[in-house]
């Protein structure tokens, strides 16, 4: 194995002087994270509120707090003087409650009138309206003498402990870049190296091809580990996801690796032009990719979706990488890493054996 | 013992016969070149020895040990520049040797390697910047990185242009120098002949001559000729004063072939005789036996 680390320090030399290859393991998913990550990864965060308290008396304050205590909103105080509507035109604001002077006053009388001013059109706003409207449900259910409401909605997250989108989405970007760099860019490396007799070159030294299908296993794994920490750092740094490292999310990172690796060289085979590599790479993986619960949970498929995500190997690395790192489900980190191990052993064999240097 | 030995080697693929029949030998020291067009099975030939093809028949030993069973003795002790050499574009002329002499796990000097091709200076430069020239010589110093009794080089300077495939040349004098056995593959019909110590010249996978450059224009190219434009009636007289000369007129020239006239007798008659616009002797060459051999021309660039 001597010569496998002889072939995986150049191929590591190559990687770094390589610049597409640095922007697809490294930028691309950088990038990834935080084009969706700010697209979608905020839809889960506090509306923003305007607040106007033009009565000033421990009644409007007690409104403030029981807005306050929905943890919906991100309130923004509008400063008493000011024409409300124009503010909240000034500062963006899509809604905005005023509390009229004399609001404890007529609080007395049962009287009392809050102002809401929002914006149909806009979705946070809808949703402001509602969480508004709730609270003076409430408040009213309380002056009317309910000691507490006879009905309560207990609200729980579907996904467990509160999953992010971008807490979901970090683990398929991992699980992405690994199946793009080690099906597609080592399909592409061995058509290039084939066509350009490296190959053959190769097969007039001591080198075998077991050795040199575990160099690029190897060389993955390490690119893998890089685009990996690479990802984390971006997701803990920007959006604030907690990511558990353990024993499990590295074996099933390395496993991931190898069996694209081994999976490419399979493919390998079968394609003999330079130009071809990246078209076959691409059709087995960008598919794959959009289908083993990349982007999107796998609940929310269709059945024959699901069924055809069962077969594909970037869905155990996915859900593996999810249990491991995100969710911490020690079932699902034990089964999806199995799966995983044993699909990197199965391809990286069958790889090595399918590998052909030579013409016969 | 020969340091190559080839009996009988067959190579079909399909219904076609790659190499038909090849029969030959090359012994420890000697430059041996396989000559011949485009497609007439010296590569196929060649790669089968270097153990990256499977022959269909016939017996091939390589510094005694059979190509099929003892691939991996016979592959630390050759070195091999293969047809249109590439290596890696981004490592430099330096790491690319390196990394193959850490394969074959050999104590080389790299520098010393380069120094012997003349690549000191291109050493920390990339692959990728290379001339062909400069390229071909990186090839040449990563065939030598195990100390190969017997280098194997196809086709080492087809698309070169004059300057570099005579440094080429030059390389492969040394390494003749040094007491290697080099293997050639060629269709230049200039490179083979000034080259090497035998040629065996092949044509559609079999072998039509095998011998010394020279032996083999002396026995298949004729003798040497001499031309002079062709006038009105000189032919005849040429041959009045020439008598056991052939003569002939071909493109408005004519060819003396001095039959058993020594060429100073030749060249002194038309001296003394004939009025002499222009003069040609011309020695005949590998090309003209080709010709001879095949009833095709090599079509080589350098022929």
């Amino acid at each position: 194995m001597r010569r496998a680390l002889v072939d995986l320090r150049a191929s590591l030399r190559i990687y770094f002087r390589s610049r597409s290859g640095v922007f697809w393991t490294i930028a691309f998913p950088v990038l990834m994270m935080l084009v969706f990550g700010s697209i979608l990864g905020n839809a889960g965060d506090d509306v923003t509120l305007g607040f106007q308290d033009r009565d000033g008396t421990p009644a409007s304050q007690a409104f403030r707090q029981a807005l306050a205590d929905t943890g919906s909103f991100d309130l923004r105080t509008i400063p008493a003087g000011e024409d409300a509507v124009a503010a909240s035109r000034r500062e963006g604001y899509h809604t905005v409650v005023v509390v009229p002077p004399g609001y404890a006053a007529a609080l007395q009388q049962g009287e009392a009138v809050v102002r809401i001013h929002h914006d149909p059109s806009q979705t946070n706003s809808n949703i402001a309206f509602s969480v508004v409207r709730g609270v003076v449900d409430r408040m009213n259910l309380e002056l009317a003498g309910a000691r507490s409401p006879a009905v309560q909605l207990a609200q729980e997250s579907l996904v467990s402990s509160e999953l992010s989108f971008v807490d979901f989405f970090l683990p398929g970007v991992i699980g992405m870049t690994i199946a793009m760099s080690a099906l597609i860019g080592n399909l592409e490396l061995f058509a290039r190296y084939r066509s350009q007799g490296i190959l053959k070159k190769l097969a007039t030294t001591p080198i075998t091809k077991l050795e040199w299908v575990v160099s690029k296993v190897l060389y993955q794994c390490v690119i893998g580990a890089i685009t990996a920490t690479t990802i984390i750092v971006v997701g803990v740094l920007a959006f604030d996801v907690r990511v558990f490292l353990n024993p499990f999310a590295i074996l099933i990172l390395f496993s991931g690796t190898a069996a694209f690796a081994g999976l490419s060289m399979m493919i390998a085979r079968y394609v003999n032009e330079q130009e071809s590599a990246n078209a076959a790479g691409s059709a087995v993986a960008m598919p794959m990719i959009f289908l083993s619960g990349t982007f999107f949970p796998l609940e929310g498929m269709p059945p024959l979706l699901h069924s055809i995500a069962k077969v594909l190997p970037l869905t155990y690395v996915n859900e593996g990488l999810r249990a491991a790192m995100i969710t911490q489900n020690a079932s699902a980190m034990a089964f999806n890493g199995a799966i995983a191990a044993a699909l990197a052993i199965g391809f990286v064999l069958l790889g090595a054996a399918m590998t052909d240097w030579k013409e016969v | 013992m020969p340091v190559v030995e080839v009996e009988q080697l067959v190579k079909r693929y399909g219904e076609l016969s790659a190499v038909d029949g090849l029969s030959f030998s090359v012994e420890k020291g000697e430059v041996f070149a396989l000559l011949g067009p485009n497609g007439a099975g010296k590569t196929t030939t060649v790669e089968i020895l270097e153990c990256l093809r499977a022959k269909t028949s016939g017996r091939v030993r390589v510094l005694g040990h059979d190509v099929e069973t003892q691939a991996s003795r016979i592959r630390e002790r050759i070195g091999v520049l293969p047809q249109d050499f590439n290596t890696f574009d981004r490592l430099t002329v330096r790491e690319n040797v390196r990394y193959f002499r850490d394969l074959f796990g050999s104590n080389a000097d790299v520098d010393e390697l380069l120094a012997s091709v003349g690549l000191t200076e291109k050493a920390d430069t990339l692959y990728l910047e290379l001339s062909g020239g400069l390229k071909q010589r990186t090839g040449v110093a990563i065939a030598l990185v195990n100390d190969p009794e017997l280098v194997f080089l196809d086709e080492p300077s087809t698309g070169l242009d004059p300057h570099a495939r005579r440094q080429v040349w030059e390389l492969i004098r040394k390494l003749r120098a040094g007491g290697r056995t080099v293997f050639l593959t060629t269709h230049y019909m200039e490179e083979a002949a000034v080259l090497s110590d035998r040629v065996g010249i092949v044509h559609r996978g079999k072998l039509v001559a095998l011998d010394a450059p020279d032996a083999i224009v002396r026995a298949h190219a004729g003798s040497t000729t001499v031309r002079l434009p062709a006038e009105p009636g000189l032919a005849d007289r040429v041959a009045g004063w020439l008598p056991r000369a052939r003569v002939r007129v071909d493109n408005a020239h004519l060819s003396i072939d001095p039959g058993d006239h020594r060429l100073e007798e030749v060249l002194s008659a038309l001296a003394s005789k004939a009025t002499l616009a222009s003069l040609e002797v011309r020695t005949p060459n590998l090309e003209d036996a080709f010709l001879a051999l095949t009833g095709e021309r090599l079509g080589g660039v350098g022929a």
